[in-house]
């Protein structure tokens, strides 16, 4: 771990919310192309302030500190209901993994350009053909003088449409068993052969992409680890955004409830949602099941500290899916008659943003590896039940 | 109200663990909850060990934890089904001993916490404390009636004080302090048991999925047997944390209504734990001569003693008011 080369970052709390409740952008526009370039401005606002760099080590653009300070940083984030910031996909999943398994060249060129949103990463897992069953997947990296020549087809590609580089698992030995054949390669998004195709979601936006690779050379120095390496990484990768996943969101859902709570009171006042005790005992139970994730959460903070956190994680990415769909559910009912317009029939009642956010939850059980996967992880590998 | 190191709770913990694996252990469970009303040699174990005066200041020759530790020492109670008036001898009675002689540390305590309240095991109580409306006092000549129950591990009683005497030990507002101190530890002790009961129940049903075979495999290996099991173990860490947020409240200025609302919440989760593993088990597991079912009434009588009006949905009214 590298030396903290600054205060850290859990001694500048106060600090720090001072600042975000000063710079935090409170009027992104909606519109993902509009809304996009923003982002990159906010993350290079974070950076040039010296938040966004701890956790990072020093001599790669970062302040230093320890693993908690990417966590505490995106805790106060969700608290203060500021931005994820654009590279969120190369901070959380491929800026971690350079920083464990890439060289020091690797580091050097793109951890800088990562952290200050300059370059912003996509990550290329999922197949049309390959979701769960992620081990199979089918995008080819042939061996070439120099490199490989990667061919194939990517799907949920978070924000591939605005990304430059993409961190592609791609299989390079078709010869041995499927987990052993995979590798981590990143590719230059302004290659020859590179395409992305914007693909929308239920909820009307486009985070994500098909992304296409028709003959793009990768040079040998793109590949991340050892050839072979890519299926070791990518269930590392998974392992440790679980554990900052819980904690982030375990926030975010708790500041979605008080914008409910809030809604709940206008509508009541309104005279279109009953005070009931249905609707008290809903509002009690997700305030209860809040606070119990709360607690986990602070259970969790101990253990990315010792970095001890295993297949356990996938308990609490299923405790805080369970809480977030709950919570958003109860934001989407009380809007009653409303529900699924995106029309106010009370003014301030933000059908449109309950909507979304409700169609959203229901990815959470999908996505980060499905309900399902995590419950095979948790009853084979947390409680060692026999495989089938 | 702890000045007790971070890893006191882990030492009570571990301490706990051995001293019930020894005189409260699970196996031959049912035989030792019909043989006696109060688990003896863990009731011994325990005074001995000092847990009756967990709670009790240095003065009393207490031990002056607080909730993580009582939190602690209730999971492993819950864990062990180890039997007798667990709660109030810990809780009331060692609150108490601050301000009053209790009589020796093996004396079983219930605690009437108002008119008409359901006392467990106060048919064999040495001491029965008494909330009174200014006071707390030590009851002599009240009558303990035992209500039937299908909860193996707890022996219920109606108190009735006609004719009874009751000398007060703590009064005024001292008294308030104490019976709200009392009431907000009992359930934090609560908690801790629902979550050693939950937890206990997903160690048998893990066990039980690994041995029991059908249609030539153990039925753990199934999906839909993992599925089941690993949901459980979700559960189970759902109340585990809801017992962690009761403590943090226990030990901050945390309202009773918000603590009463996880009560009920960590209740209701354990409940489905328990059940769960009722399905894991199958037959086996409703019959009488398997214990689960003991720890399923055990789950079901813990919830029905939240059951004073309706925590969530009153603190959900709360939020509402703003």
């Amino acid at each position: 771990m590298a030396a903290t080369a600054v205060k850290p970052l859990a001694d500048r709390l106060d600090e720090l919310r001072d600042w975000l409740a000063r710079e935090t952008p409170r009027d992104l526009p909606y519109d993902l192309d509009a809304r996009f370039p923003r982002l990159v401005e906010w993350q290079r606002k974070l950076y040039d302030a010296g938040w966004l760099g701890y956790g990072w080590p020093a001599e790669f653009g970062g302040n230093g500190g320890g693993p908690t300070d990417k966590v505490i940083l995106s805790v106060e984030l969700a608290r203060a209901a500021a931005p994820v910031p654009a590279g969120t996909i190369g901070l959380e999943v491929i800026g971690p993994t350079l920083t464990r398994f890439g060289t020091d060249a690797q580091r050097r060129r793109f951890l800088p350009p990562m952290l200050r949103g300059d370059e912003i990463w996509s990550q290329g897992f999922s197949e049309p053909e390959a979701g769960s069953d992620l081990a199979s997947l089918r995008t080819r990296a042939e061996k070439v003088e120099g490199g490989y020549i990667v061919s194939g087809r990517k799907t949920w590609t978070s924000w591939g449409q605005f990304a430059r580089w993409c961190g592609v698992l791609a299989r390079t030995d078709p010869d041995v068993p499927k987990h052993k054949g995979i590798s981590l390669l990143m590719v230059d998004m302004e290659s020859e052969g590179a395409q992305t195709f914007p693909l929308v979601q239920m909820t009307g936006d486009a985070e994500f992409t098909e992304t296409l690779f028709e003959r793009v050379f990768v040079p040998d120095e793109n590949v991340v680890g050892q050839p072979g390496d890519g299926w070791n990484l990518a269930l590392d990768i998974l392992a440790h955004e679980r554990g900052p996943l819980v904690v982030r969101r375990q926030v975010e859902i708790a500041v979605g409830f008080e914008g409910i709570v809030e809604n709940a009171r206008r509508l009541v006042a309104a005279g279109v949602l009953a005070d009931d005790a249905r609707l008290r005992e809903r509002v009690g139970r997700a305030w209860a099941q809040l606070r119990m994730l709360e607690a986990y959460a602070a259970g969790l903070m101990g253990h990315l500290v010792h970095g001890d956190l295993g297949p356990e994680a996938s308990i609490g990415k299923r405790l805080v899916t369970e809480v977030e769909q709950a919570v958003f559910e109860l934001g989407f009912d009380i809007l009653g008659a409303s529900r699924g317009l995106a029309e106010d029939a009370v003014p301030g009642m933000n059908a449109d943003k309950w909507t979304r956010d409700y169609l959203y939850s229901r990815a959470a059980s999908i996505y980060g590896g499905a309900a399902e996967i995590q419950r095979g992880i948790i009853a084979q590998r947390v409680l060692g039940l026999p495989r089938a | 109200m702890s000045a007790a190191a971070p890893d006191y709770a882990q030492e009570i913990q571990r301490s706990a663990r051995e001293i019930l694996a020894r005189t409260a252990s699970t196996e031959g469970l049912l035989e030792r909850l019909r043989a006696e009303d109060v688990s003896r040699g863990a009731w011994d174990a325990a005074a001995q060990a000092g847990w009756f005066r967990l709670l009790s200041g240095e003065a009393a020759g207490g031990l002056g934890a607080g909730p993580a530790e009582l939190a602690a020492l209730f999971r492993e109670i819950g864990r062990h089904l180890a039997a007798g008036p667990w709660v109030d001898t810990v809780v009331a009675a060692g609150l108490l001993r601050d301000h009053a002689d209790l009589g020796p540390d093996t004396a079983l305590i219930g605690y009437l916490p108002e008119p008409g309240a359901v006392v467990e095991f106060a048919a064999v109580a040495d001491v029965l404390v008494v909330r009174g409306p200014d006071s707390i006092g030590l009851a002599r000549g009240a009558l303990a009636m035992p209500l039937k129950s299908f909860d193996l591990a707890g022996r219920p009683a109606q108190v009735d004080l006609t004719g009874a005497t009751v000398e007060a030990v703590v009064e005024g507002a001292e008294a308030e302090r104490v019976a709200v101190a009392i009431a907000r530890l009992a359930r934090v002790a609560r908690s801790g048991e629902l979550a050693g009961l939950a937890a206990a129940a997903l160690d048998m049903s893990v066990r039980y999925a690994g041995e029991r075979v059908q249609f030539d495999r153990p039925i753990g290996a199934f999906q839909a047997v993992q599925h089941r099991i690993a949901e459980m173990a979700v559960t189970r860490t759902a109340v585990d944390s809801a017992l962690a947020a009761i403590v943090t409240l226990a030990a901050s200025e945390g309202t009773d209504a918000e603590q009463a609302a996880l009560y009920e919440y960590a209740a209701g989760e354990a409940r489905t734990v328990v059940l769960s593993a009722l399905q894991v088990h199958g037959g086996i597991g409703f019959s009488a001569e398997h214990p689960l079912h003991a720890y399923i009434k055990r789950v079901l009588r813990l919830q029905a003693v939240a059951g004073e009006g309706e925590p969530l949905l009153d603190l959900g009214g709360r939020l509402l008011a703003g």
